[in-house]
């Protein structure tokens, strides 16, 4: 079995698209959407940074092409849509491991105040 | 703003994907397209022709940046290796060692006079004649053999052949794909054997007056 930290740390695209797929298959549209949503307007994904995360993320085996439509009725035939693989989740869980100890030394250094927000000088 | 701009916008972004590899822009052009042609949507419904235009600044910033990282690992062969082509190199590697520590500690030792390499071996060598008759016999198919398999392994993965029919004449095409590590292989096994085999002509068919 692959060992998911063999990928980190993961770029910011890379994790932002692999949040977006882990509660439902998009498209990349889809994708961009949901993670500016996400981050209030902070990120925002554009389509060379977007597809070519997707390129090697495919490569890599985070993310699948879909056969599946959620909804063939409304939407465009020719949009691709991807999910997550469960690797991907592992690699996306290692990374966010990998963050929250980051902020625990954070804090512990009191960078952070417990709560999380950034403290305003000493 | 009618559908006219939107139309012209995409299909001005179509034209500017040729900055990226002809590879990436089959793959995923249309998608990107698309995408584009979303967001415009958007972007016009949200904020009118000032949105278009704060789209396209966003857009040709990315486009152009992204661009460059596409091209730049396209051509520095930094594509990520299957585990086919990993496996493929790393035999081609170790094949290559024994050679590659032989040639080296001859030429350090006859070129440049350093027996640093050469001298314990030859010592080991010598001071058993046993030993010295195995290792004459299984030294020419360790060289050989494994910079013969190390070359053909790394060649295969890295060649691409491709026979079709165009208007019934049938075309072959070889294409090099730019997997660094594996074209490692291929070179360095390239020029031993080409040192091995050189040294073994010199040695037995130069002309001495």
């Amino acid at each position: 079995m692959r060992d998911p930290r063999g990928l980190l740390p993961l770029t910011p695209a890379v994790l932002h698209i692999l949040l977006a797929l882990a509660d439902e298959e998009r498209h990349g549209y889809g994708i961009m959407k949901e993670a500016e949503a996400r981050t209030g307007g902070e990120v925002r994904l554009g389509p060379g940074t977007l597809y070519g995360s997707i390129k090697r993320m495919l490569a890599d085996g985070l993310i699948e092409e879909s056969e599946e439509r959620p909804d063939p009725e409304l939407d465009d035939q020719r949009r691709r849509y991807y999910r997550i693989t469960d690797f991907g989740r592992r690699v996306a869980g290692a990374e966010a491991e990998r963050l929250l100890a980051l902020i625990d030394a954070a804090r512990a250094k009191k960078l952070l105040r417990a709560g999380g927000a950034l403290s305003e000088g000493a | 703003m009618d559908g006219r701009i939107l139309c012209v916008s995409e299909r001005v972004y179509r034209a500017l994907l040729v900055v990226y590899p002809k590879e990436f822009r089959d793959a995923y052009g249309p998608q990107m397209v698309q995408a584009f042609g979303d967001l415009c949507r958007e972007s016009v419904e949200r904020g009118g022709s000032t949105g278009l235009i704060a789209l396209w600044i966003r857009t040709l910033v990315n486009l152009a940046s992204t661009a460059v990282v596409e091209r730049v690992r396209r051509h520095a062969g930094i594509e990520r290796l299957s585990a086919k082509d990993r496996k493929m190199a790393g035999v081609g590697f170790v094949a290559l060692s024994t050679p590659l520590f032989f040639v080296a500690a001859s030429l350090l030792k006859y070129g440049l006079g350093v027996g640093l390499l050469f001298d314990p071996l030859d010592r080991a060598l010598m001071s058993d004649p046993e030993r010295l008759r195995v290792f004459n016999l299984v030294s020419p198919v360790v060289f050989l053999g494994g910079l013969g398999l190390a070359l053909l392994l790394n060649v295969y993965a890295v060649l691409r052949f491709n026979l079709s029919r165009e208007d019934g004449t049938i075309v072959s095409t070889v294409r090099v794909e730019m997997k660094l590590a594996n074209i490692v292989v291929v070179v360095v096994s390239s020029l031993l054997l080409g040192t091995l085999v050189g040294y073994f002509f010199l040695e037995n068919f130069a002309y001495r007056p």
